[in-house]
């Protein structure tokens, strides 16, 4: 269980360059509005929420090491049994004569779109399910936001969200090796698909924090930390799904952005059910409905 | 703030250059995590560059016995023109089952389909066509126009007919046909110096890692399902199409009854690219025991076919050959496997939400 990993991993979302680039903005940010100054202080870095994130963090990286990924079932897997269904149903098809460059670009953006696509749909069941939300209210009760409540899950939604990268990247997967052997391959910058990268770059850290980042127009098409920290707040809990693209949650009516507010409040509606590390990871299955 | 600003901006240069290391600007684009380098320029060299050089020599040789046989159309020179015939074959074997010449320049596209006329068409249109071109008084160069009538198919019917014994078959080789089966070795030979000489001067293969390991291994699959299918299940009616019918007449090699050489020759080389390189470029992007399980499927493979006590065309019923097939069959999906261990170079678990 190496914790470095998480900062050298540009995969993760505290990689040291996606943390830096998110308080070089943060910095700016204060710089041009001083008032924000307040949204970045000790006081919020080190709440109880905050520091409840910080221990959960640890914790919950030892369960995911060592219950959840040697359990789970990988893309890899999936695109095995998938590639052999296929070949099984449709026949066996000689790889198409492409230029590699052409497939790694498609393949690349499929992945992203596809994961991001199956990203917004878990997340809204999450939020819509009764059961699913036992869980996912663990994420939803810090009442501060900074990066490191991106990894406040519940195990069993990492499982849920394990599962869907397995079978969003499998099926992609299967369907270009089944298409184009072996001229897969992914556009990387530091070890990850190019499109992550750049989100990471553009303040994905500012999403779980008071910083409110926007992207003004481009709204229409990604989602901005503001719109995220609006997720976070009572009254917007139900809107903003999305995780990079903001397209899911205009096609399925889910999209909302309205004037930058001061000082929102985060949380739940019902009075914080969690105040221990430990109760983060047993609330949900104790909970009377 | 101003020297906050400074002291970021510093440690950004610093940490950017820093931690570059892996990112490689040639490779860094494409993913797979391949790293070995040399690995290619020895597959190239072992066996590409080897084996275009043997078939080159192997259909020269030949045509010298052709030659031979052309004029004196006797026992000895038949038989030895037999012997070189097979030698060639499996020779041209070893190319076809890695061929990337076509791949790497388009002039190749057709060149194999011309050599050879192996399920491209009806073999029995090819022998009627050729009987009548021999019996027949018009100019020889001229009634062979067709690419299919020099091809290596043609060629192994000129000097065996249909499995024909050696008696018969002199009886028919009058100066015609031996001097069709000339015509045909040197047009062969021709596609063949081709062949060599695009792999001895071409470097293409050599200038990305990454597209030429996605083309081979492309090639890998494909002629394992073309020797699964085309060269063991058809015959034996075990794929669908011929569900039940065991018809000799649709292995590769029925007239000379080479078929299972044939066989043995494509799994070699298989095993030779395997050793020459295609190991070490698996290990680097994390598929060794992918590696491993297709080196230990070829080794499974060529034994079985070293233990066919008669040829394959009198084998057909023997339970060994759909033993074969499976075998062949997950040497197809050990391949797949391979591709998408190379493709995942890490289990990512993307389990954090949002
Ligand atoms: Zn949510």
């Amino acid at each position: 269980m190496e914790f470095s990993s998480y900062i050298f991993d540009a995969n993760q979302r505290i990689f040291w360059l996606y943390l830096l680039s998110s308080l070089a903005i943060a910095l700016v940010m204060i710089k041009l509005h001083p008032k924000y100054k307040s949204y970045f202080t000790k006081k919020i870095l080190w709440s109880e929420s905050s520091i409840l994130d910080y221990k959960y963090f640890i914790l919950n990286a030892f369960v995911k090491t060592f219950l959840i990924l040697p359990l789970l079932i990988g893309a890899n897997e999936v695109a095995l049994i998938l590639i052999q269904f296929l070949q099984t149903v449709f026949g066996y098809l000689q790889p198409l004569h492409v230029a590699k460059e052409n497939v790694v670009l498609l393949y690349t953006l499929s992945l992203f779109i596809i994961g991001d696509f199956t990203r917004y749909w878990l997340h809204r069941f999450l939020h819509t399910s009764t059961l699913l939300w036992r869980f996912h209210r663990i994420h939803h009760s810090a009442e501060v936001l900074n990066p490191f409540t991106f990894y406040r899950v519940h195990p069993v939604e990492n499982i849920l969200f394990g599962l869907r990268h397995a079978l969003s990247a499998g099926i992609v997967s299967a369907i270009f090796i089944y298409l184009f052997g072996a001229k897969i391959g992914t556009i990387e910058f530091f070890g990850t698909n190019i499109f992550v990268f750049i989100f990471g770059l553009l303040g994905a850290n500012l999403r779980h924090s008071h910083i409110p980042l926007r992207y003004g127009i481009f709204e229409h098409l990604f989602i901005s930390p503001y719109m995220h920290q609006l997720h976070h707040t009572k009254k917007h809990s139900h809107q903003n799904f999305g995780g990079v693209l903001s397209i899911w949650d205009k096609i399925f009516h889910t999209w909302h952005v309205q004037t930058t507010q001061e000082n929102q409040i985060y949380g739940l509606e019902e009075k914080n059910p969690h105040t221990t590390v430990w109760s983060l990871f047993y609330e949900p299955f104790l909970r009377k409905i | 703030m101003k020297k906050y600003l400074l002291s970021l901006f510093i440690l950004f240069l610093f940490l950017g250059c820093n931690s570059d290391n892996d990112y490689d600007a040639q490779n860094g684009l494409i993913s797979g995590g391949i790293k070995d380098d040399t690995a290619l320029t020895t597959l190239y060299e072992k066996v590409y560059r080897t084996d275009a050089n043997s078939s080159y020599e192997a259909i020269i040789s030949l045509v010298e016995s052709l030659k031979n046989l052309n004029q004196t159309q006797n026992q000895i020179n038949l038989q030895e023109v037999q012997t070189k015939f097979k030698l060639f074959v499996l020779e041209q074997k070893k190319l076809e089952a890695t061929f990337l010449a076509d791949v790497l320049n388009d002039n190749f596209l057709d060149t194999l389909g011309y050599m050879e006329y192996f399920h491209s068409g009806k073999n029995s249109d090819l022998v009627s066509e050729l009987n009548a071109i021999f019996r027949s008084q018009t100019n020889l160069a001229e009634a062979l126009y067709k690419n299919s009538n020099k091809s290596i198919t043609s060629l192994e019917y000129t000097l065996f007919g249909e499995d024909e014994n050696i008696s018969s078959l002199l009886n028919k080789m009058d100066e015609r046909r031996s001097h069709a089966g000339l015509l045909m070795g040197e047009k062969i030979a021709t596609y063949s110096k081709l062949i060599k000489d695009f792999y001895i001067n071409d470097e293409s293969f050599l200038n990305s890692m990454e597209v030429s390991t996605s083309e081979l291994l492309n090639q890998l699959i494909d002629s394992s399902y073309k020797l699964k299918e085309w060269r063991i299940g058809e015959a034996t009616g075990i794929v669908k199409k011929y569900e039940g019918i065991i018809d000799k007449k649709k292995l590769e090699y029925y007239k000379s009854n080479f078929s299972i050489d044939a066989i043995i020759m494509i799994l070699q080389t298989h095993l030779r690219i395997l050793q020459n390189g295609l190991k070490s470029i698996a290990s680097s992007a994390g598929a060794t025991t992918q590696a491993d399980a297709i080196e230990q499927t070829l080794q499974t493979a060529i034994t079985l076919c070293k233990s066919f006590h008669a040829p394959l065309e009198d084998s057909l019923n023997d339970t060994k050959v759909k033993d074969l097939y499976n075998i062949v069959n997950v040497l197809q999906q050990e391949y797949t496997a391979l591709i998408a261990s190379m493709n995942f170079t890490q289990k990512i678990i993307e389990a954090d939400g949002d």
